[in-house]
């Protein structure tokens, strides 16, 4: 895929807002420039558009979206590092966050929303959710997050093999409870099913 | 004269498209000495460059160029602008598979006599059969090293494929097994053996997988007999009055035009731009696009009932170590109306790291219950249902008016709609790889719904008679004497399968029957 200057922005993904449907995550991805895919600064108080203050409120709003209590507050600050990077970009971008943000005070009764509980923000997010500001976050979040390689511990994952010869040595078939596993088919299990009570079931 | 080929050079068969069925057949014609140009619109990235991180892959390979979808299916609503992952890279989609290889089975050739007539639905027999692709089958087992075939071993049990042979089993299951895959358990073919090193979906450094890259592609070219030529973006296919193909217009990596003449002209740019290019070639004497009087050009996009269903254990899996999806349970792939629909599918084993599971586990899901979900990473299992799902001409893909992409030409839209067999397919699928996780002591699961996944097929279909369809059961064009079309777009069926293997063998079989007509002079 060609490079895109910041002027070049017509057809092709990239030139499209998320807020048109859906958290796009092949949107954020493929809109980041190669730089910004190694893992970003989380300097919130050097960004390049963003003011600081609203930049802290991101990272509150960032984590009641996706909240991983073991994650430092780094990992969030290098999401709102990627958002300034793309409202730099992109002054549409720019003034979804910045008036997303001004906007949470109306949701919160006025209080500064990284001071309330999570239940409290978490309530407030869900007004917006369907909205263009939330998705656009969202979607940063869901590419940015998860794709720091020293986040992916958290997860026990141990990324990137082939340098250390793959896993064919090092437990590719490690697993050892399997025969003594439990059956559990007359439990009823819990199943998640693409949020049934918000998107329309396929089909019918 | 050895390649690389003048643009002149009106001797040469050019193919658009270095993919499965491209590439293959590239590498075919040029080992019957058979001047053989491929465009390729896509770069060209060794294994060497490949990037064991999902989201730097995709950047990498995926093809990101403008698109839009419609209709009730759901990737029109989680992803408007993505109807599917497929490659943008020399290769073709090869380098991102995984690598099932399951055959056709005889009935999925004849769906219209087997199934009967479906409402909502344009069901065609293909003008070929089982018996008549063995041996090709056979032929494209060998060129890409199948597991578990010609006498090759099978690929090792990794930890997700254990949990599903362990589940598998206690639902009386019979048919499971590491798979017929396209990646080597030991060395063949001057390619190593697998490492087990879970990136199968972001190419391949140690080259274990077959692909186009790193094995047809190389041993066309060392004959001096095929030029790949990448960054070349087929715009339009030219003829002249009497209707005979004569090149393509294509754009360069600057985006300046030019013309490749052509003698034959093979089409293999997947099953989204296959009928794009050809309807974008629309000229006086084919005013509804070339090769499309019957209409049929775009029409009947399959891409596979699909579904996923990940397990979540008490105890770790890791998952994600090994091969993506070296394990599949074939016990369902029957044709069974009293199971509620016709056709059946295959569950097959797969994993994704945290990047993307984050994304495509369940889209537009945040707060806790998502993030609880993904803390639980290192107990996960994950199994992929892919099935056939029913032709309908409604499912198709059409040229966008007033969408542009960065050449000018107009983008395409995929519109799909499930039909109703397609939903209690996938519904009953979903049940049984939920149940089939109980049995092993899943706790939760999590059922995915369809992503842009990587099957497409069906838009320029074979057909016995010119009006069904738009090629004939070698893949040449009904209209056109000297034009093919080389890739899955060729399917009449899409049957449980994955696609790729057929299409090798397709590309194979269509490959003798070229040689065979230059050589009586009828191309």
């Amino acid at each position: 895929m060609s490079d895109k200057t910041t002027e070049d922005k017509g057809p092709g993904i990239d030139g499209q807002m998320s807020g048109e449907g859906g958290i796009r995550p092949a949107d954020a991805a493929v809109s980041t420039d190669k730089e910004a895919l190694a893992v970003p600064g989380e300097n919130l108080d050097s960004l390049q558009v963003l003011d600081e203050a609203t930049a802290q409120t991101l990272v509150s709003v960032t984590r009641a979206m996706y909240p991983h209590d073991h994650f430092p507050d780094k990992h969030y600050a290098r999401v709102v590092v990627l958002l300034d990077a793309k409202a730099a970009e992109n002054g549409e971008m720019k003034s979804l966050l910045t008036e997303g943000v001004a906007g949470l005070p109306d949701l919160t009764d006025g209080q500064d929303f990284a001071e309330l509980d999570e239940e409290r923000q978490v309530e407030a997010l869900e007004r917006i959710q369907d909205g263009a500001f939330f998705k656009a976050v969202a979607g940063e979040v869901v590419t940015g997050l998860y794709s720091q390689p020293d986040v992916w511990p958290y997860f026990g994952y141990e990324g990137p093999s082939n340098d250390k010869g793959g896993y064919i040595d090092r437990g590719f078939d490690d697993i050892d409870w399997l025969d003594d596993a439990p059956d559990y088919r007359d439990h009823a299990v819990k199943e998640r099913v693409g949020t049934e009570d918000r998107i329309d079931r396929e089909g019918a | 004269m050895p390649a690389p080929f003048d643009h002149n050079d009106d001797s040469l068969v050019v193919i658009v498209g270095s993919g499965a069925g491209g590439g293959t057949l590239g590498n075919q014609l040029a080992q019957k000495d058979i001047n053989t140009v491929i465009l390729e619109a896509g770069k060209r990235h060794e294994p060497e460059d490949h990037i064991d991180d999902e989201w730097p892959s995709f950047n990498q390979l995926a093809w990101l160029d403008m698109r839009t979808t419609s209709g009730n299916w759901r990737v029109a609503k989680d992803f408007p602008n993505l109807p599917t992952w497929h490659s943008k890279c020399v290769g073709g989609s090869p380098v991102h598979w995984a690598g099932c290889c399951p055959r056709f089975q005889e009935h999925e050739f004849k769906i219209k006599t087997t199934y009967g007539e479906i409402p909502g639905a344009d069901l065609l027999d293909w003008p070929l059969t089982l018996q008549e692709l063995e041996p090709y089958y056979d032929r494209a087992e060998d060129n890409m090293g199948v597991t578990g075939t010609g006498g090759r071993p099978m690929n090792k049990p990794d930890n997700n494929y254990k949990v599903l042979a362990e589940g598998a089993k206690r639902m009386g299951y019979q048919k499971v097994s590491t798979a017929h895959y396209g990646q080597n358990a030991e060395p063949y073919d001057g390619r190593p053996g697998s490492i087990q090193d879970g990136f199968c979906f972001q190419g391949n450094k140690s080259r274990a997988k077959w692909s186009p890259l790193v094995s047809d592609l190389p041993k066309g070219e060392k004959t001096g007999h095929l030029e790949v030529r990448p960054e070349s973006m087929a715009l339009k296919i030219e003829h002249d009055e009497s209707g005979k193909a004569t090149g393509v217009l294509y754009a360069d990596a600057n985006g300046d035009e030019h013309f490749q003449k052509a003698r034959v002209v093979c089409v293999a740019g997947n099953s989204i731009e296959s009928p794009r290019l050809l309807l974008n070639s629309a000229s006086s004497l084919h005013p509804d696009g070339l090769a499309n009087s019957s209409g049929e050009v775009g029409k009947n996009y399959m891409r596979h009932v699909s579904d996923t269903c990940w397990g979540v254990f008490e105890k770790p899996v890791h998952f994600y170590r090994g091969n993506t999806m070296a394990g599949i349970v074939e016990d369902e792939a029957y044709n069974d109306p009293d199971r509620g629909f016709v056709g059946g599918f295959y569950m097959e084993t797969i994993h994704l790291g945290p990047s993307f599971m984050a994304a495509f586990m369940n889209p537009q899901e945040w707060g806790r219950d998502f993030t609880a979900l993904m803390d639980d990473y290192e107990n996960f299992a994950g199994m992929w249902l892919v099935g056939e799902d029913i032709p309908s001409a409604t499912n198709r893909v059409t040229l966008n008016d007033d969408i542009k992409d960065q050449y000018g030409l107009p983008a395409p839209n995929v519109h799909y709609d499930d039909h109703e067999n397609d939903v209690n397919m996938r519904d009953y699928a979903a049940d049984k790889a939920r149940t089939l996780y109980q049995a092993v002591g899943a706790v939760k699961t999590v059922r995915t719904p369809p992503f842009p996944a990587s099957h497409n097929m069906g838009t320029c279909r074979m057909s016995e008679n010119p009006e069904d369809g738009v090629v004939d059961k070698n893949g040449r064009s009904h209209d056109v004497p000297n034009l093919y079309v080389s890739d899955g777009s060729q399917f009449t069926t899409g049957a449980a399968a994955n696609p790729t293997l057929t299409i090798v063998a397709l590309a194979i079989r269509q490959g003798d029957h070229i040689a065979e007509q230059i050589s009586q002079g009828t191309l």
